[in-house]
C-alpha cells in the first residue's frame, strides 16, 4: 500500500490552502517542476500557472482557458486543471483548498489525465477507514 | 518554486497583468450587459482582441492597453515597487500573521499588528491598527 502525504505550498499566498501530494516520499509535482527548471523550457509558463493557483486560492475569477473544473459527471471529489500554452497542472478539492496531484504537458494530456485520475482514486481509497 | 523565485519571474507578472486585464474587462462587460461583439464595437477594438483579453492571453502594445483602459473609463496607473522590498514585506507579513494567530487568543487588550494581506481583487492592504477585534482598520499601503 503506497504511503500518501501532503506538503504545504508556501509559495502560494491565499485564503485557500494549497498542498501537493507525494507518494512514498516522491512528489510528482516537484519532479515535474525540477524537470522544467533543468531543461529551461516553459519555466516562465509554470510561474504563470503559480499566479493562476494564487488567484484560485483567493477565490478570484479566472478565464476558463486558464483554470477549469474538469470533474466528470457523478464524481464526488472535484477535479481541476490549470493551463498554460504548453503545460497542465491537475488538482483535486482538499480540506480548505486544493491538492496538486500532478503536472504535465499539453501534448501528453490524455495519458496524464488518466494517470491523474488513477492517483486520485488510490489517494481517496487510502483515506477510507 | 520559492516565493522569491516566483516574484522574480517574468511569467508570474505577465500572467498577473493578463488576469488583471481579464478581470477589468469581464466586470465592464457584466456591468454594461454586453456580449463580446457589442463590447468590441463599444470599445472600438476588434473582436479578436476582446477574445484574447478574455482568455487571459493579451500581449499587445502599450498604446492598445491604454486605449482599452480609457475606453472602459479607467486610468491605467502603473506602480513600480522594489522587488526585494516586496519579498521582505511578504516575508515579514507571513511571520506576523503566524505570530498573530498564535497570540490572538492570549490577548485581552486591543493591540497593534502590522501585516499585509491580499484581497480577492488582489489589491494589497496593510492592516495597520486593530482598535478592537470587530473593527479592524484597513489602510491602503501604496501598492
Amino acid at each position: 500500500m503506497p504511503k500518501f502525504a501532503l506538503k504545504e505550498m508556501n509559495e502560494i499566498n491565499g485564503e485557500q490552502d494549497f498542498k501537493k501530494l507525494s507518494i512514498d516520499d516522491n512528489c510528482q509535482f516537484d519532479d515535474f517542476e525540477k524537470e522544467i527548471k533543468d531543461t529551461k523550457r516553459y519555466y516562465s509558463e509554470l510561474a504563470g500557472i503559480y499566479l493562476y493557483m494564487e488567484r484560485a486560492a483567493n477565490n478570484a475569477s479566472l478565464p476558463d482557458t486558464k483554470f477549469k473544473d474538469i470533474t466528470p459527471d457523478g464524481e464526488k471529489v472535484k477535479e481541476y486543471e490549470f493551463k498554460s500554452k504548453h503545460l497542465r497542472v491537475y488538482a483535486i478539492k482538499g480540506d480548505g483548498g486544493k491538492i496538486i496531484i500532478l503536472g504535465g504537458y499539453k501534448n501528453k494530456q490524455k495519458r496524464e489525465l488518466k494517470k491523474f485520475r488513477g492517483i486520485k482514486k488510490r489517494y481517496l481509497e487510502s483515506k477510507e477507514p | 518554486m520559492k516565493r522569491e523565485e516566483l516574484l522574480k519571474n517574468k511569467g508570474y507578472w505577465m500572467a498577473k497583468i493578463q488576469i488583471d486585464l481579464f478581470n477589468e474587462l469581464s466586470d465592464y462587460m457584466k456591468n454594461h450587459g454586453l456580449n463580446r461583439t457589442q463590447l468590441a464595437k463599444k470599445l472600438g477594438v476588434s473582436k479578436g482582441y476582446i477574445s484574447q483579453v478574455l482568455n487571459g492571453d493579451a500581449n499587445h502594445k502599450l498604446s492598445t492597453l491604454i486605449d482599452l483602459s480609457l475606453a472602459m473609463d479607467k486610468a491605467p496607473i502603473l506602480n513600480f515597487t522594489d522587488i526585494d522590498q516586496l519579498i521582505e514585506e511578504e516575508r515579514i507579513g507571513a511571520k506576523k500573521i503566524t505570530w498573530t494567530l498564535e497570540n490572538f487568543s492570549k490577548q485581552k487588550e486591543p493591540f497593534h499588528i502590522y501585516t499585509t494581506q491580499t484581497d480577492p481583487s488582489d489589491k494589497k492592504f496593510k492592516l495597520e491598527k486593530r482598535v478592537n477585534f470587530d473593527q479592524p482598520q484597513l489602510v491602503h499601503n501604496g501598492y
